[in-house]
């Protein structure tokens, strides 16, 4: 038993003293500080809303200091939801593939097991406990109410409800600043809020598990593609309408026509949460039996077999680029993962994906409507900011040095793999908004005569030009931590820029930013040296 | 005179303020087979890097045919084949397609070279570049270095992970690129024999200068051990010009002497009346001698 706790404790230390996991702690603290502020400070959570008929976030530029504060308790926390399961998952491949986890004894039940309790419990404090926080707040029920639009806060509610019921049910019925008598809502808080909370609950779990699954096992361009379905939802507006709908084709609408969620949603949420548990425990059993050397294994299976298929480059005779241009050079030097055809495969893959979801609701009222349209642009551009971000900073990377020694003067040799990159992102836009476009057009086509419509449209092929001078410059860096900054980044940039849509000024700026950035990008790659 | 491949004059590079390369000045000639022995971290990587314009150095600077390495021009490029340590391929692609893409970069390309090494070193044209084994994958890499018949090829650590079978014929490959004796092939290693089996010169890093560089021949000759054994007792401050290493114990002394003469030797029998075995030492000797920080 002393043993046995010996070496608990040498497990705990190892995870506890990994600099990620210091990292998370801290943005945890971030995440917890800003609550605890706006609690004393007696503000209720409202992350954004409708101003008129535009959706708003509260941006610090334009909210001050509710807007800072917003940001860290639920931007910041969305964003680490995929980053915990991602490095959790990519530290256990690591410890899995080490010789000692087939040596020592009990290696891989305790690294499984403190992973699994720190992961849970980063969880549990990130997404949940925060919740807790609202029961300091004079007016909780407010705070329950408005968390319906956080979604991962959401199912802390139910939480905050259990709390509630416990400590004599202290709270204000009603929420002075709505004017919504909340005595019915508290009274049917379980009734009402159970079951679409677990539903939400439920696919934050799946959501995990994918990543994790993603991160520990298998990294082929079809595990990304399931890794960006899953994360997607989290990043904010579109969690509500992609799943929690799909889950429970219904009218959720509590103040006009009341459905019972827990009759609609507890048998698929039921069923979800088992599948969740099977793949917790598959992906539990893979890695207890994963083999030693794992990178070698990794290594195969990073390749998919369709890949070769995919790369559609235009064959070129021995020295048959010699005297070629050099927009004929930079697409034969577009040799990536990111195939042509496979950017287009992905493309419609989202896009019939996208023309399907439509079917899984009773009511399509919705999709004429103008958040449909800006939902799939948001994917789309999504999916071409991700897609570059993660494939060409790699490939620069592991390849630079052998292309830079292809028969080309230097400066040569950066216009072209510069312009190769365009060429990329600039048909990973055209096919992921064009085929959008074709679904925007099917469900909802008279919004192609609105400004709004545009000026998003715009925002996200402007958003994209910020997004290239990013990743141009992060990949000089060749750094892992430099591309997901820029990732990060460019992600936040497009969020921003589209929910300002209506004010195209910012989106020129950022795309000048693009520009500028990628001017110095080039500069800078004639003096990069090429240490992989 | 003969035109020099590489001229490195005055290197000195640094990471993160520890000096690696410290005025490193070096020429490799045209049409020679050079070795660079170093230990690990000597900065043979760094060496070749800067040699070949991939890192910047601090101060001085590279020619590679007489142009600085930094600016080649694409004429300069396509005399140069490259094999980094670990090959840096195209994982997605299948050996022809890889092949085919590269051949495209080169003015000339020998394709019944290529051929007759992949069907030597049993590579399959459709085979899958993310499925090969690393070994597999440096197989590949050389081929490709090789394919527009380079008239400097440079290979960081190439056999490495090869096969004792495919070291053999990589070796073979290598003689054969510098048969006619106007190429030039400069490889790091740290397998001595396979020095010792095609190159004609050798080059030893340490302590970010090259310690020695010059013939394999004149090394081999330059460096002798000398087991010695004297009529009484040495003394214990038994010293002998040119020794490197000296173990001596009674009336024996083992010596590993540099540029001995035969002066020197006739010198110590006579003050000792010592009897002297002279041994030739093996490349992995030398190396091993020479890098013996433990020197007397």
């Amino acid at each position: 038993m002393t043993a046995f706790l010996k070496q608990l404790r040498q497990v705990w230390l190892a995870w506890a003293n990994w600099p990620v996991f210091r990292v998370m702690f801290w943005v945890m603290a971030l995440q917890w500080f800003a609550v605890w502020c706006q609690v004393r400070l007696g503000m209720f959570y409202d992350f954004g809303g409708y101003r008129g008929n535009t959706f708003e976030f509260n941006w610090w530029w334009t909210h001050g200091i509710e807007g800072l504060l917003d940001f860290c308790d639920h931007v910041i926390p969305v964003l680490l939801v995929p980053a915990v399961p991602l490095m959790i998952g990519w530290k256990l491949r690591k410890e899995m593939a080490d010789w000692r986890s087939a040596l020592a004894p009990r290696f891989r039940f305790l690294h499984l097991l403190v992973a699994a309790v720190i992961g849970a419990a980063i969880l549990l404090v990130m997404a949940v406990a925060p919740a807790a926080l609202a029961l300091m707040q004079r007016y909780a029920s407010t705070w329950q109410w408005n968390w319906g639009n956080a979604p991962v806060y959401y199912h802390g509610k139910q939480f905050v409800a259990f709390v509630d019921s416990i400590s004599g049910n202290r709270l204000h019925f009603f929420d002075e600043v709505h004017g919504i008598d909340l005595r019915i809502y508290s009274a049917h808080f379980m009734h009402y809020d159970f079951w679409p909370a677990m539903a939400q609950m439920s696919w934050l779990l799946l959501t995990v598990t994918c990543i994790a699954w993603v991160a520990a096992s298998v990294s082929s361009w079809v595990g990304l593609v399931v890794l960006l379905f899953a994360a997607a939802p989290l990043l904010g507006y579109g969690y509500n309408f992609y799943f929690f709908r799909l889950l429970a084709p219904v009218d959720y609408d509590r103040g006009r026509s009341f459905v019972d969620p827990g009759a609609v949603f507890g048998g698929p949420v039921l069923l979800l949460f088992a599948f969740d548990g099977l793949l917790l425990a598959l992906l539990w059993r893979r890695l207890y039996l994963m083999p030693v050397g794992l990178d070698s294994v990794r290594a195969d299976e990073r390749v998919p077999w369709l890949s070769g298929m995919l790369v559609g480059l235009k064959r070129q005779p021995p020295g048959g680029l010699m005297n070629a241009g050099i927009w004929r050079r930079a697409a034969h030097r577009r040799a990536m993962g990111l195939g042509r055809r496979f950017i287009w495969l992905v493309a419609v893959f989202t896009a019939a994906l996208i023309l399907c979801s439509p079917l899984s609701y009773s009511s399509q009222q919705w999709f004429v409507h103008g958040d449909f349209a800006f939902a799939a642009i948001l994917t789309a551009s999504l999916i071409s900011v991700l897609a570059l971000g993660l494939s060409w900073p790699q490939r620069f990377a592991e390849l630079s040095e052998i292309e830079l020694l292809r028969p080309a003067p230097r400066n040569q040799c950066a216009r072209e793999i510069g312009l190769a990159m365009l060429y990329d992102a600039v048909e990973l836009a055209v096919a992921t908004l064009g085929t959008m476009c074709v679904v925007i057009a099917i469900w909802s086509p008279s919004i192609f005569s609105t400004w709004m419509f545009w000026n998003t449209l715009a925002a996200a092929v402007l958003s994209q030009v910020l997004t290239f001078g990013l990743l141009a410059s992060a990949m000089l860096e060749q750094s892992t931590i430099a591309s997901m900054i820029a990732v990060v980044l460019s992600t936040l940039a497009l969020l921003i820029l589209m929910f300002e849509a209506n004010w195209l000024a910012p989106s020129i700026a950022a795309a000048a930013i693009g520009v500028i950035l990628t001017v110095h990008a080039y500069r800078r790659w004639l003096l990069a040296e090429t240490n992989t | 005179m003969t035109e020099s491949a590489v001229i490195i004059a005055g290197l000195c590079k640094s990471y993160r303020r520890h000096p690696v390369l410290k005025r490193l000045s070096w020429t490799v000639p045209a049409g020679s087979v050079v070795g660079l022995l170093g230990k690990n971290g000597a900065g043979k990587t760094t060496l070749i890097k800067c040699a070949l314009g991939l890192l910047h150095p601090e101060s001085g600077h590279s020619l590679i045919f007489s142009e600085s390495a930094w600016s080649l021009d694409a004429a300069t490029k396509a005399r140069i084949g490259y094999v980094p340590q670990t090959a840096g391929l195209y994982a997605w692609m299948r050996i022809k397609q890889l092949i085919a893409y590269t051949a495209a970069f080169y003015p000339r390309w020998n394709d019944k070279l290529v051929q007759s090494l992949l069907e030597q070193w049993e590579l399959s044209a459709d085979q899958r570049i993310g499925r090969l084994s690393v070994g597999t994958q440096q197989k590949l890499g050389i081929i490709l270095a090789l394919g527009h018949e380079p008239d400097l090829l440079v290979l960081d650590e190439p056999a490495a992970s090869l096969d004792p079978a495919a070291r053999r014929d990589f070796l073979k490959a290598v003689l054969s690129v510098a048969a006619d004796g106007t190429r030039t092939v400069l490889f790091s290693t740290h397998i001595t024999s396979d020095l010792e089996r095609v190159a004609d010169r050798v080059a030893l890093l340490k302590d970010g200068h090259i310690a020695h560089d010059g013939p394999l021949d004149s090394l081999k000759d330059s460096v002798k051990r000398w087991h010695v054994s004297a009529a009484a007792p040495l003394p214990a401050d038994f010293v002998v010009p040119g020794a490197v290493r000296s173990h001596v114990e009674g009336t024996e002394a083992l010596l590993t002497i540099r540029d001995g003469t035969p002066g020197v030797l006739r010198e110590v029998e006579q003050r000792y009346g010592a009897a002297i075995n002279v041994e030739d030492l093996s490349l992995e000797d030398i190396f091993l001698e020479l890098h013996d920080d433990r020197v007397s």
